[in-house]
């Protein structure tokens, strides 16, 4: 990659950035998946698991850090020699894809039954594109400027997440822990998908301007998005009850409905909005991501026609589960494989650059 | 060239959503209230009543009232459909009365969670059910000072309730406490009012008791549902009004406001049942009392009335729970707070009958801050 270290990306960028690629709509219906598992203590199951993505983000920051010019493609390539760096790097585009795509399916669920009940599903999805499309051929730092305006957004849904608050009861989330160590445990195994898209560091830690910070940077994202989850699972459940949240196929928006103010009365559909413009994000993120990918496989050319080719593929994948129960099964599928394919590629990539002695942090300093 | 692109794209994509879900709200029936009876000759089927206003200039009247039958909501809405020039929608539904028969049989209970499942539906609408009268009856009523009863209903519960003399029951609410284990719904109720058998108002009648079921048990009288109030500190700015005996000066009317109200409840496990301890601290302010006094500027006149009140208070609570356990409805949420202190014993325990074989003990503390304007109130 070309250096943009003069033009790169911002501390702030760096955490929007990472924010917005991890926060999808998981959120909309993560208080009943965790509740499933974890009853009441749903929530100590996020924040466990956010634990355990922080401790990813460190590994994948000591991996990202030994190539500081170099993104994943690059990097696996060099360590893992040419012919297995593409095969890794071909799995990651695909599960970017895989990501992205399966994002736009339940933010393309959750609007067609709360919202727009009788658009055609291809017709949600590829208004979202067209943005996504313009947003990565302009490149990562559009993209980041873009993402750090989202974050501002995220602002004012956390302001309107807040309204229906006066009604909630603590009641309803005592006692704590007694659900037992292995119910909590049991929840974290719902949280993968929540938590993926952190790992897109991969693709743009050489882009950060302020090396020395984005270890702290990236650890303070990761526990936003801790809080940010934990916070709505424990505003869902005070508000709601769990048992109730349990029957929420999209308890958040159940959780919004109850917000009713003189002027503004549906506060569940701004939230949809506002959000479309997070997803939106997210995918062109991780879009991104597989361009850029792609681009390195093939010699760092062919950015523009990877980003049109690719799209079909992103579609294809919004495709593929036709029923709602299909879309859950998918997103646990996405998640489940995904957490697996990030943990186990950060492992390996570090463990053989560790032993090798790979290490460009020097080289760069000089 | 770029910036052509960009707005034709952006044009694009306003133009491609959105079109298959238009509305043009002159084209939709907005309801407002709906009302809920049985039909006699046929248990199984509702009769469900309608009203949305009218705001054609040329219209007659200024709502639109429509009762139709059917076997769930859905099918009562296409049925409507049948009737009507307009699209009928649910999402500024404002009240749903039922009647006394649908809240007895479990009808209410089935019709709120068709409600429940509706997913343009406005669930921050008030419930509540009518005694000795139909639901038909409130939905027709024409109440002088606003003709539109549902908005004339829905402002009075809303205004009871931040009067601190009912508590908030939506329809979220109700799925909400009914889905919680260790508590059960209660509802406001209504009357209806008049002169000559005309009538042409709306009372507030006390709360319902829902059981585990979703069955009406009982109900609660306007001074049982205040003491509900103070139980569930559901009070705020509450205003009431109770007869006190003051040394010799018996039965004495006094009113006042609850300035605030804090409820404790404490829970063990006696013999495998529980034993529930119930403390309540009341502050009291703005009291008015039919007294015969020197003067109210006096300690003992302070300690004595709190003493009165405190007395009053806890018999008239320990009296609601008795109520709720004969209906074996924990209407107050005494489980909650056994389920948090006692997880392990609560798990797998049918509450409703726990509760019934429960012993309560209640404690109450009266503070007065002040009492009106007269330093003799008998002058």
């Amino acid at each position: 990659m070309k250096d943009l270290s003069k033009n790169g990306l911002s501390d702030f960028q760096l955490i929007a950035l990472i924010f917005v690629a991890a926060s999808g709509t998981s959120i909309i219906f993560l208080p009943r998946s965790v509740a499933e598992a974890a009853g009441r203590d749903g929530w100590i199951s996020i924040i466990l698991g956010g634990c355990v993505a922080l401790t990813v983000a460190i590994l994948i920051y000591y991996l990202c850090s030994r190539f500081p010019r170099r993104t994943l493609p690059e990097f696996s390539m060099l360590i893992l020699g040419k012919p297995l760096g593409i095969m890794v790097s071909a799995v990651y585009v695909v599960y970017v894809l895989l990501l992205g795509g399966t994002t736009l399916i339940l933010f393309g669920e959750v609007t067609k039954t709360w919202v727009l009940f009788w658009t055609p599903q291809y017709v949600l999805i590829v208004s979202m594109l067209i943005p996504v499309i313009f947003i990565t051929l302009k490149g990562p730092v559009p993209l980041g400027r873009y993402t750090e305006l989202i974050f501002y957004f995220v602002g004012l849904v956390v302001l309107i997440l807040l309204l229906p608050l006066s009604q909630a009861n603590l009641i309803n989330v005592r006692p704590v822990g007694a659900e037992g160590l292995v119910a909590v445990l049991g929840g974290m195994g719902q949280l993968p998908f929540a938590f993926l898209g952190i790992e897109v560091m991969f693709i743009f830690f050489p882009l950060f301007v302020n090396r020395g910070k984005v270890l702290r940077l990236y650890l303070l994202a990761v526990m936003l998005l801790v809080v940010f989850y934990t916070g709505l699972t424990l505003f869902t459940y005070a508000l709601l009850g769990v048992e109730n949240t349990k029957l929420q196929v999209w308890p958040l928006m159940s959780y919004l409905s109850a917000a009713r103010v003189q002027i503004i009365e549906r506060f569940d559909n701004i939230f949809l909005f506002i959000m479309t413009v997070k997803i939106i994000g997210l995918v062109a993120v991780q879009y991104y991501a597989a361009a850029a990918t792609s681009t390195v496989i093939t010699k760092g050319r062919y950015f523009n026609i990877w980003s049109l080719l690719l799209l079909p593929a992103l579609y294809g994948i919004t495709l593929l589960p036709a029923r709602q129960y299909a879309v859950f099964e998918f997103a646990s599928l996405v998640g489940t494989w995904g957490a697996l394919f990030v943990a186990g590629l950060v492992l390996l990539l570090l463990s053989i650059a560790v032993i090798r002695g790979f290490d460009e942090r020097d080289e760069t300093q000089k | 060239m770029k910036k052509v692109v960009t707005v034709l794209l952006l044009m694009t994509m306003l133009s491609c959503s959105g079109c298959w879900d238009w509305r043009i709200i002159d084209e939709l029936a907005v309801i407002l209230g709906i009302g809920v009876d049985m039909v006699e000759e046929e248990p199984e089927q509702f009769l469900i009543t309608f009203v949305n206003p009218i705001f054609e200039e040329e219209a007659e009247v200024v709502r639109n009232l429509t009762s139709v039958r059917g076997y769930s909501l859905a099918q009562a809405l296409i049925n409507l459909q049948h009737q009507r020039q307009q699209q009928p929608v649910l999402g500024k539904v404002d009240v749903i009365v039922f009647s006394e028969e649908a809240a007895q049989n479990g009808a209410m209970h089935q019709i709120l969670r068709q409600f429940d499942q509706i997913r343009d539906k406005n669930p921050t609408t008030w419930i509540c059910i009518v005694r000795g009268a139909t639901a038909q009856d409130v939905i027709n009523l024409s109440p002088p000072e606003q003709p539109r009863t549902a908005v004339l209903l829905g402002n009075m519960l809303r205004h009871n309730f931040s009067e601190g003399r009912i508590p908030e029951v939506s329809a979220l609410t109700y799925w909400t406490i009914f889905n919680t284990r260790g508590i059960t719904p209660v509802i406001p109720v209504i009357e209806l009012t008049g002169m000559d058998e005309e009538q042409t108002g709306i009372l507030l009648a006390g709360l319902a008791i829902i059981d585990e079921g979703g069955r009406l048990k009982g109900y609660l009288s306007d001074t049982e549902t205040l003491m509900y109030m103070l139980i569930t500190d559901n009070i705020l700015r509450g205003r009431f009004s109770t007869r006190v005996d003051f040394g010799e000066q018996e039965n004495r009317i006094l009113t006042g406001f609850v300035q605030s109200n804090s409820t404790s409840v404490k829970s063990r496990i006696v013999q495998d049942k529980a034993v529930i301890n119930i403390k309540t601290d009341i502050i009291l302010t703005g009291i008015n009392v039919d007294l015969l006094l020197d003067s109210h500027l006096n300690e003992d006149v302070f300690r004595e009335l709190e003493q009165a009140l405190a007395r009053d208070f806890q018999g008239n609570m320990l009296q609601v729970l008795r109520i709720s356990q004969a209906c074996e409805a924990d209407f107050v949420g005494l489980g909650q707070h056994v389920r948090v202190q006692h997880p392990e014993w609560f798990r797998g325990k049918d509450w409703g009958r726990e509760f019934g074989q429960s012993t309560i003990n209640v404690e109450v503390s009266v503070t007065i801050k002040r009492f009106g304007s007269l330093v003799n109130p008998n002058y």
